[in-house]
């Protein structure tokens, strides 16, 4: 029945590799045949989205637990496969470079920063996120430090997943059009109807699925990529060096000029790299992962091995490809369809992890609510496909709307989850004394004082320099301010220009101690951290049911037969 | 004084958690400042600086030793204080 027994995933992943690399083979055969180079292409790209629909689908059920985790009983090796198809996603969008992509390479070092966010995820949190047998991160919130803090962490989780939907659904929408010439309107549409059909029917169960085809698609797909341009005279370096820059003009990633950022530079993003650390070990969609599994050994286990796929997958990956329709072919369509699935699987475990938790914590948690479903019986009404529904609709609409590039967005959330999620999460499963007063606390202003950076250095960076202190950023690698804030705001057109628009030289270009807008987290850890500890520590210990729920926390299986009082 | 099981058993946890937030800041903060001198160095065929290949490609594959190696050390706590999961 289930797809998400172990010896099940084993053949989905097995079967997905052999009948995609068997699809190349015989398109690779075709195109020497002479057939059009668009069809190949279009053909590369629909059948293993083909057959992730036909996962999405053969996972339909409707019991509770197998919607929400999967029934909890995933192996290890393949939760980790599944959320290092997910990482996929991330990496893409922010750039993060493979082997053969360093000379084309001009960020910070992307790759350390999300595997590191791994190992803060398995040591600090992920084990105990599962031990906890709560369905959602919210309510592991919430069965510590109770009702408020639960609802506080329902809307972190809200504004940092609709962002990061936005930000995939949007560069997947340009992707889709770059390879396949097809009107952005019918891409997007597809996206929507792919995405909905992946989890739709089968929830967790189905985004698990469909995300172990995916990875493997994503690995046979680079390095079939990697053999045909090791064939080119060009030799292997030239797709990322050429790829980079075509890809920035279509996806929108960060225009790799063929200038390598040293390590010395690290230091410069040192902070954003802390922000995706701790932004990857707290957002609830790469926590999901160890809710799959069966328990905190397996946890650990699916975290260990995630990092060995996502290790794999980055060795062979081209970093940023070249997506460019009028030399449309076997190749592109690999790099399309690379492309497409590391989105498809971002979004479809992104959709799941928001609609669950509305459903989950704010549905059918809040009393008021609650009773007149409970009036109904023992079938209390669940309100999960239609919240993923409107989420995925609402996305694609905001992915139309936003004007902002998908990186930065992806900063965003990574910084606003890690300020809003992050030290509630650790201290509340590390210090007894964090108190419920102190985590609301802690989470307000973390994510407050984040938002209104955020919002006051891109749309008020008027009142930023006059008001806030703030001063124009400098650049990089020449160490100058990037504009001359002075001169601008001495523009009486400028100075007029209040919210500021896009073109506006100041907007986003301003912060305290040269921190990048999309680094907020780290003042929003900062914040957030010590305003936990200092609350806590100011008003009274928690009870000592919340002490003995800890306990139990920490030992293996202690919560098992526990049911929480919100549930 | 006694500790109890589960007491021992957190002890231990909270040491080898304490070790492994140790190594994370040494690899993550220490190792590319260690490794920045090394950019002056050029990888012929991929012309990319020495210290950004240690940053990237190096770090990852240690960070994935040091799961590994956390991962069976808590097993093997968990089994000394007969805990473990099957």
């Amino acid at each position: 029945m289930a797809l998400t027994a172990p010896h099940r995933l084993g053949r989905i992943a097995a079967g997905a590799a052999l009948a995609f690399a068997l699809c190349i083979l015989a398109l690779a055969l075709l195109e020497g045949a002479g057939v059009g180079g668009q069809l190949v292409a279009w053909m590369t790209i629909a059948v293993p989205f083909a057959l992730y629909a036909g996962l999405g689908l053969a996972s339909s059920t409707s019991d509770s637990a197998e919607l929400a985790t999967a029934g909890s009983r995933v192996a290890g090796a393949f939760a980790g496969m599944a959320a290092a198809a997910q990482w996929s996603a991330a990496a893409f969008i922010l750039g993060a470079p493979a082997a053969p992509a360093f000379a084309a390479y001009g960020g910070p070092p992307m790759l350390m920063a999300l595997t590191g966010g791994y190992v803060l995820a398995a040591v600090l949190i992920a084990p105990f996120l599962r031990n906890s047998c709560a369905r959602t991160l919210p309510e592991f919130l919430g069965a510590r430090y109770g009702g408020l803090v639960r609802l506080l962490a329902v809307a972190v989780l809200t504004v940092c997943a609709l962002l990061l939907l936005t930000a995939f659904i949007k560069a997947a929408v340009a992707a889709a059009a770059g390879t396949l010439p097809f009107p952005e309107k019918i891409a997007r549409a597809a996206m929507l109807a792919m995405l909905i059909v992946c989890v739709l029917p089968g929830g967790m169960a189905g985004v698990t699925a469909t995300q172990v085809a995916e990875y493997a698609v994503l690995l046979v797909g680079a390095l079939a990529a990697l053999l045909m341009s090791a064939d080119a005279p060009q030799g292997v370096p030239v797709i990322a060096a050429h790829g980079g820059i075509a890809a920035s003009e279509t996806v929108g990633l960060s225009p790799a000029a063929g200038v390598a950022l040293p390590a010395a530079e690290l230091f410069d993003n040192g902070e954003l790299m802390l922000c995706l650390m701790t932004g990857t070990a707290s957002l609830p969609h790469m926590l999901i992962h160890s809710m799959i599994t069966r328990g905190m050994r397996q946890a650990r286990a699916s975290a260990t091995w995630s990092l060995l796929f996502v290790i794999m997958l980055a060795m062979v990956l081209p970093a940023q490809a070249t997506l460019a329709p009028d030399n449309a072919g076997l190749f592109s369509g690999l790099l399309g369809v690379i492309f497409l699935s590391a989105m498809l699987a971002g979004t479809s475990a992104l959709l799941l992890t928001l609609a669950s938790s509305l459903d989950h914590d704010l549905w059918r948690a809040l009393p008021a609510w609650r009773a007149p479903t409970e009036a109904v019986g023992a079938r209390r009404m669940s309100g999960l496909r239609p919240l993923m529904l409107i989420a995925a609709v609402l996305a694609a609409y905001a992915a139309q709307k936003q004007a902002l590039e998908p990186r930065i967005m992806l900063a965003c959330a990574f910084s606003l989850s890690a300020a809003g999620l992050f030290p509630a999460l650790v201290l509340g499963i590390w210090w007894r004394r964090a108190s419920a007063a102190g985590a609301a606390a802690g989470m307000v202003a973390g994510f407050a004082l984040c938002v209104l950076y955020l919002v006051v250095s891109r749309y008020f960076p008027q009142a930023a320099i006059r008001l806030f202190g703030m001063s124009a950023l400098l650049d990089p690698i020449s160490g100058r301010a990037l504009v001359d804030a002075q001169r601008v705001l001495a523009d009486p057109g400028w100075l007029a220009d209040v919210p500021a628009s896009a073109a506006n030289p100041l907007a986003g270009n301003v912060g305290w101690l040269n921190i990048d807008p999309a680094a907020c987290g780290i003042l929003g850890l900062a914040a957030g951290f010590a305003t936990l500890i200092v609350v806590s520590l100011l008003g009274r210990a928690p009870p000592a049911e919340s002490r003995a729920w800890l306990e139990a926390l920490h030992a293996p299986g202690g919560l098992s037969g526990r049911d929480s009082p919100e549930r | 004084m006694q500790l109890s099981n589960a007491q021992a058993h957190g002890v231990r946890t909270r040491k080898l958690m304490g070790a492994m937030l140790a190594l994370w800041a040494l690899l993550s903060i220490g190792l590319p400042l260690l490794a920045a001198p090394l950019d002056a160095i050029s990888i012929p065929y991929f012309d990319a600086p020495l210290g950004l290949f240690v940053t990237e490609q190096v770090v990852p594959i240690l960070f994935l030793v040091m799961l590994l190696v956390f991962a069976r050390r808590q097993d093997g706590i968990d089994r000394d204080h007969f805990l473990l999961e099957c």
